[in-house]
């Protein structure tokens, strides 16, 4: 059984429809790719699997479970991570209170030293404000909230669009070590080449719709898919 | 002006200053994590004020009757959130801020129709001014101050020490990364209005106490309250507190300069001022990352 199975999905913000029919799946530790133009409607379909968008049909299956009639509170609980494209840190809190305010962890005080051990450099700063943060430890503070509930699947936004060329390569490194702790992600990129490299499966998204998918290393093979959606990097 | 006459209108302002920064603490609390500023605080505390000389004059006690007043009006604010601005939730804050309104308005109007626009008042025990280095203290300022900075300090304790604060911050600085977080918005919605109503409940017993209680008295305190949580930076609730006992004090030093008449003056070209000059407040507000 996938873990994540998505069949028809559909909806938007406003009248229109931004996702136009979207089938997807993911499997126990997969690292899947989306991939596709800009306002495509990628940061939208992770949204819907979060239950962030106002208007949404079709069928999302998690782990057994139907998450469209689940509030995004429950399908935290039930498993599922978020590290959002902007404002992904609570900036007004401190980087320690952005650990402990994620509700329904078990253990909360032991996986808040895992996480600080996972990542040092948020242990040194953990008394100061997220939003004096360095780009870098902003996203590893983002990555660490998202994983304090042990989700089984991490839903990534373009984490490393704001990055400097030398920390995209630290947080690739990172999202391929997810596996390892039981976790399959969702991973939304600009950089596709790279992001494919890490990934088994990947969709290339347009006007709301898959236009292409198969596994990583076809897409990488595809010239058309390399004309159009990969770019020259 | 004389060294007694600057003392006693610093201490008079002091103690305006305190029930300002109650009000702009409630003002400035519902702007943070619900979102619009409530233009039906000043009535809270019209209704705490009624609600306290009721209760003083069915028990005959000044303390039940402030008790009860808190209670009383922190349900009436948990019933406003449920009632009314519960279903605005995710929407621009023009909705809210209308029925803010319309609820300031129902709330006076059925209050004077239950009260009339008789005049009530608070009993205080009469006692002696003490005198201070020249400055006359009433024993009754004494316990306005006291009782308002420990409700101030109360309220910023449970949003900055104790979790359900914490998700209060989180909810006000990203309420969409809050959900994502597992916080639900239920739990922290309630202790806000309880909050609310526990700060505009003080506010308007001591405002009463002062005076004398009628219909408008909480209406006409909406105008320092909003100066103050715009001074303190919008949706900064300490600043709101600071902001709001500066303003009572600058109010009550400037009295010799401009006359009582002015003093609402005062409120609104400061609120203008900070609103056209530096929005984000004095003191800054905390903006979330992007
Ligand atoms: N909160 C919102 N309310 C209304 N419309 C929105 C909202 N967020 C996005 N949209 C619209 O939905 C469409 C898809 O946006 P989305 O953010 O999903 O694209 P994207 O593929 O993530 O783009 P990008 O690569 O720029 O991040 C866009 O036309 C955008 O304007
Ligand atoms: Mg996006």
């Amino acid at each position: 059984m996938s873990l994540l199975e998505v069949a028809g999905i559909a909806g938007g913000y406003g009248e229109a429809d931004i996702l136009r029919g979207i089938d997807l799946r993911i499997e126990p530790g997969e690292i899947v790719t989306v991939a596709g133009t800009n306002g495509a409607g990628k940061s939208t379909l992770i949204k819907a699997i979060m239950g962030l968008v106002p208007r949404c049909r079709g069928r999302v299956v998690f782990d057994g479970r139907d998450l469209l009639s689940l509030d995004p509170e429950d399908r935290v609980g039930i498993g599922i991570g978020y590290v959002p494209q902007v404002a992904n840190v609570f900036g007004t809190l401190s980087v320690l209170d952005n650990l402990r305010v994620v509700e329904g962890v078990a253990g909360r005080a032991a996986r808040i030293r895992d996480m600080l051990d996972r990542f040092p450099a948020l242990a040194e700063r953990r008394h100061v404000a997220a939003r004096a943060l360095s780009g870098g430890e902003r996203q590893q503070l983002a990555f660490a909230r998202a994983l304090m509930s042990r989700p089984k699947l991490l839903l990534l936004d373009e984490p490393t669009a704001a990055l400097s060329p030398n920390l995209v390569g630290q947080v690739f490194a990172l999202i391929a070590t997810l596996p390892g702790h039981s976790a399959a992600a969702l991973l939304i990129e600009q950089r596709a080449r790279q992001s494919l490299a890490i990934s088994n499966r990947g969709y290339i998204l347009d006007s709301g719709r898959v236009v292409l998918e198969g596994p990583a290393p076809e897409l990488l093979g595809d010239e058309r898919m390399a004309r159009l959606y990969l770019g020259g990097g | 002006m004389s060294a007694a006459v600057g003392l006693n209108l610093a201490v008079a302002g002091l103690i305006q200053g305190l029930l300002i920064a109650l009000a702009g603490l409630a003002v400035s609390l519902c702007f943070a994590v619900a979102r619009f500023p409530n233009a039906a605080t000043g009535d809270f505390m019209t209704f705490a004020a009624y609600a306290g000389v009721a209760a003083q004059a069915w028990t005959g006690s000044l303390l039940a009757g402030a008790a009860s007043a808190v209670l009383l009006t922190a349900g009436l604010a948990v019933a406003s959130y449920v009632l009314v601005f519960r279903n605005f939730r995710g929407r621009s804050l023009v909705a809210p801020l209308i029925a803010s309104i319309g609820l300031a308005f129902l709330l006076r109007s059925v209050l004077t129709f239950f009260v009339g626009f008789d005049q009530h008042s608070f009993h205080v025990p009469i006692a002696r001014a003490i005198v201070f280095a020249g400055a006359r203290v009433r024993p009754i300022d004494l316990w306005l101050a006291g009782t308002s900075a420990v409700t101030l300090l109360a309220v910023l304790a449970v949003l900055f020490l104790t979790p359900i604060g914490r998700r209060m911050r989180a909810v006000a600085d990203n309420p969409e990364l809050a959900r994502a977080s597992g916080i639900r918005a239920r739990a922290v919605m309630l202790t806000l209005w309880t909050l609310i109503g526990a700060c505009s409940a003080v506010g308007g017993v001591m405002l009463g106490l002062q005076t004398v209680v009628v219909p408008e008295m909480g209406w006409n305190l909406l105008l320092p309250a909003f100066a103050a949580a715009v001074l303190g930076g919008v949706g900064n609730p300490t600043g709101a507190v600071l902001a709001g006992i500066a303003l009572g004090l600058v109010q009550a030093l400037s009295t010799p300069l401009v006359g009582f008449t002015y003093q609402t003056a005062i409120s609104f070209i400061l609120l203008i001022a900070t609103l056209v000059l530096r929005p984000q407040g004095l003191l800054g507000r905390a903006e979330p990352v992007r």
